[in-house]
């Protein structure tokens, strides 16, 4: 548990350092605003439309393949781990399962569905 | 030490959780979302278990979280009319919420599945083995539950074939490039003196 310490430790330094700089910018710093000042100036113009808007779905497209590659590596970490004694039948079964996942990314490519246009 | 942390963790995953259902904004409640699992990735940590831990931040933080902000963008929704729902689509929330509460108890209650030794296999003769989490996993996945193993990679595979085969249009992109071409070009195919 303890080689995990480095880590709590720098998370409460994030919290302190990031909630720090706000709340010293919101005692300290001064505060005059005026209707000109909140305003949208400078850039320019009121929004036209909601940010929301629809994107290709191409995007999506390369998100979802690139959740399986990531849970294909999540099945290749224990394996790596406990790879002496595996065995030979551990072994294959890996290369099974990366054979199957193999013949995927084959189609994928093959299909044109990782070429970005 | 630890137990002070559970607490501390486990109260901001519930006030996170909270905060997922209630914020107005759809892109927060998917940020809010990502904090609860940052914390039940400590929540894992604390209880030994390692690689969930890791593999929750791995996949859900690194992929599936990216997805559900893709769907939020995609979806267009109307802050008004989602709230407008609410009262109408209660009645059906609090069935299903009961039925999976029932579920969850039913399930808990009687902890013998996970202590019923069909395969030869069980958790607590995992842990006494004294060996790390992960490498205890990596033992018994690969060669006991070698057929949830390959199911699980057919799954990936059909999951891929699937995505393509939904959403990739081979006639939507009709304007490319193609460098063979460009590069088979001669001056007289293009400039032309009269």
């Amino acid at each position: 548990m303890t080689e995990y310490l480095p880590i709590l430790v720098f998370l409460i330094l994030a919290f302190g350092i990031s909630i720090g700089a706000i709340f010293s910018s919101l005692v300290v710093g001064e505060k005059n605003a005026y209707a000109d000042k909140n305003s949208t100036y400078e850039c320019g113009f009121d929004p036209f439309d909601d940010s929301r808007s629809r994107f290709e779905v191409k995007f999506y497209l390369v998100a979802i393949l690139f959740i399986i590659f990531d849970l294909e590596i999540i099945f290749l970490f224990p394996w790596a781990i406990a790879f002496k004694e595996l065995g030979l039948f551990g072994y294959t079964s890996m290369m099974f399962f990366l054979l199957v996942l193999t013949i995927g990314f084959v189609y994928e490519w093959m299909e044109g569905a990782l070429d970005w246009n | 030490m630890t137990t002070t942390l559970f607490y501390i963790f486990s109260t901001v995953t519930i006030l996170s959780s909270f905060f997922v259902v209630f914020s107005s904004n759809p892109v927060h409640s998917v940020l809010f979302l990502i904090f609860s699992f940052f914390n039940v990735a400590v929540i894992f940590l604390l209880s030994d278990a390692e690689f969930i831990a890791m593999t929750l931040v791995i996949v859900y933080v690194g992929a599936v979280a990216v997805l559900f902000l893709f769907v939020v963008m995609m979806l267009n929704i109307n802050e008004v009319l989602v709230k407008e729902g609410f009262l109408k689509y209660f009645p059906l929330g609090l069935l299903l919420m009961s039925v999976f509460l029932t579920e969850l108890i039913v399930v808990f209650k009687d902890l013998e599945f996970i202590r019923g030794n069909n395969s030869g296999i069980s958790i607590s003769n995992l842990l006494d083995q004294g060996q790390e989490n992960t490498k205890s996993i990596g033992l018994f996945l690969y060669t006991d539950f070698f057929i949830i193993f390959q199911i699980s990679g057919y799954l990936l595979l059909v999951a891929m074939i699937g995505a393509i085969v939904l959403a990739y249009d081979n006639q939507l992109s009709v304007k490319s490039q193609s460098i063979l071409k460009q590069k088979q070009v001669k001056k007289d195919d293009i400039i032309k003196l009269k």
